[in-house]
């Protein structure tokens, strides 16, 4: 009131905050109603935004319920991807899951059942990606991942044999004797 | 999975505190680097023999399919049609195959520091402020003695010490697996016995002059001594060593109580050779270098024989003889050998009388 300047600053001011409490009421109120429509349509099949602990997937393929599903097979052995004629593409899709969500039809053998964690100490499920003759990691093309989980196996199963959980055949050392003969003498 | 850490939360005046106690083995490495060198000891050709025969190759487990080879598929066995001499040949060519997948790890003692130095020219100080390392490059030299010197900032030109020079010799930067760094870890796997996996990673990660290394193996042994799991090393190129160690930590009866347990007393003459090749303490001696010469070149053993013949039950009852001798004047458990002892004697007994009636049903043929 003393300075015209001040005056004028403070009618911007409160005339900006006007504008923007008007916005966000008129935002909040679309926003709302995506959401709203969002979690109307989200279905709790799809939803991966949960994370399960490690300890709880360990003990899931324990259980009868795996069991009943899976039985004696790896995870990956009855899945088949969908794609057009005989052969399918060299690369399985980037991912399932995009935003929280399953975005596709037919997600991967990992991503379609929420309690199989890719964990390096979850040696049981890993197991089943490593060939049982060659001692080598399966590619996706014959176990149907999709590329990032394929990526979140492969850090698991190197973390898992860097640090003891998985074992493997090491490459065989030969010793030249001379060398620590002389040494010794 | 790793069950020797115990988790406890405490609540105290409404504070969580997380204890983590993990239940610890007491095992003390020891490293072999004290005055005596185990290296001649372990080199010479007596030792090595009586190594290789206690290990008791099993050629089911030395040829095992292992999935080292990286290829993607596997080779089909193929079958072949000999006469006697190829027959022969094709055993002996498969010997010496065994012989070299179960060469035995060198028992070396820790390597001594470097600290030679060459100049000390203070005149260079303040030149830079870091050091200078330079390597000899010519083609041809071994690792081991290649010429690798240092010029420290204050003027010294010395040779590098042992982890500068493997840095150096081997290019990049090799990480260390954390089952080794970690002690959790390394105890976990101890607990789960694998021990082949240890050992052959250890051979693979360090030189065996390495303090590292002798760590890692004498923890190792001293488990695997603990628990009575020779079965585990038996027919891998571990054994000699592990054998060698126990020996000369004077810590072997436990090996022997398992041998007599298990019925192999000429093991336990070879074992009783072994300790006398290392340390020269046993009062029967003599009789001993007579009687190892005769069981080395008797065929390896897997199962217990019904056909024994009389030359067989004569070396029995010597080594029978030569192990009463042991328990009364060097062992160190005394009264478990003994009944060990006395069990496998009823034991032979009963085995003597049925080879001895069966070549008399046979008519002695």
């Amino acid at each position: 009131m003393s300075h015209p300047a001040n005056f004028r600053s403070l009618l911007h001011r409160i005339a900006l905050s006007d504008i923007k409490a008007v916005s966000r009421y008129y935002c909040n109120k679309n926003d709302e109603n995506i959401d709203e429509e969002q979690k109307r349509t989200v279905d709790p099949s799809k939803d991966r935004t949960k994370i399960i602990p490690v300890e709880t997937s360990i003990r899931y393929l324990e259980s009868k319920a795996y069991g009943e599903t899976y039985g004696n097979n790896p995870v990956w052995k009855l899945y088949r991807r969908n794609h057009k004629g005989g052969i399918p593409p060299r690369k399985t899709r980037k991912s399932c899951v995009r935003g929280g969500i399953i975005t596709t039809g037919n997600p991967c053998p990992i991503c379609r059942d929420e309690y199989l964690v890719l964990d390096h100490r979850n040696t049981k499920l890993l197991q089943q990606f490593i060939s049982e003759y060659t001692g080598q990691i399966l590619e996706p093309f014959n176990t149907g991942l999709c590329q990032k989980k394929q990526k979140e196996l492969l850090i698991a199963i190197e973390r898992a044999w860097d640090q003891g959980y998985l074992t493997y055949d090491i490459p065989f050392r030969h010793y030249d004797y001379s060398l620590y003969i002389k040494s010794s003498n | 999975m790793h069950k020797n850490t115990r988790n406890v939360i405490i609540h105290y005046n409404n504070l969580q505190i997380l204890a983590i106690s993990s239940r610890k083995l007491s095992i003390v490495p020891s490293l072999y680097d004290g005055e005596q060198d185990p290296g001649p000891k372990f080199f010479c050709s007596g030792v090595q023999a009586l190594l290789k025969r206690l290990t008791r190759p099993d050629f089911a487990k030395v040829f095992r399919k292992r999935t080292n080879s990286n290829l993607p598929f596997l080779k089909t066995p193929k079958y072949k049609f000999l006469t006697n001499e190829e027959l022969d040949a094709e055993i002996s060519k498969a010997n010496k195959t065994a012989a070299w997948l179960l060469q035995m790890p060198p028992v070396v003692k820790v390597h001594d520091p470097i600290n030679e130095v060459f100049s000390k020219d203070p005149a260079l100080v303040g030149y830079d402020s870091s050091k200078y390392v330079f390597t000899d490059i010519t083609f041809g030299v071994p690792n081991e003695q290649r010429l690798i010197v240092e010029r420290d900032p204050d003027g010294t030109l010395q040779s590098c010490d042992h982890d500068t020079r493997k840095r150096l010799n081997q290019g990049r930067k090799v990480k260390e697996p954390t089952m080794f760094s970690d002690e959790e870890k390394f105890h976990g796997l101890l607990e789960e016995e694998k021990y082949e996996f240890i050992l052959d990673r250890a051979c693979i990660q360090y030189e065996p002059n390495e303090p590292t290394y002798q760590k890692v193996t004498s923890i190792t042994y001293q488990h695997v001594d603990l628990k009575t799991n020779f079965n585990m090393l038996r027919s891998t190129r571990h054994f000699g060593p592990m054998a060698f160690y126990l020996t000369w930590h004077q810590s072997m009866d436990n090996l022997m109580l398992e041998l007599l347990q298990t019925g192999f007393v000429r093991e336990t003459v070879l074992l009783m050779g072994l300790r006398q090749a290392i340390h020269e303490d046993i009062a029967f001696a003599d009789e001993l270098n007579e009687l190892v010469p005769q069981i080395l070149p008797t065929p390896v053993q897997l199962k217990k024989s019904e056909n024994l013949s009389e030359e067989d039950i004569n070396l029995d009852n010597k080594c029978i003889d030569c192990v009463v001798k042991y328990i009364t004047k060097n062992s160190a458990m005394k009264s478990q050998q003994e009944l060990a002892l006395q069990g496998f004697r009823e034991e032979y007994q009963q085995l003597v009388e049925l080879s001895r009636g069966l070549r008399k049903a046979h008519g002695n043929v």
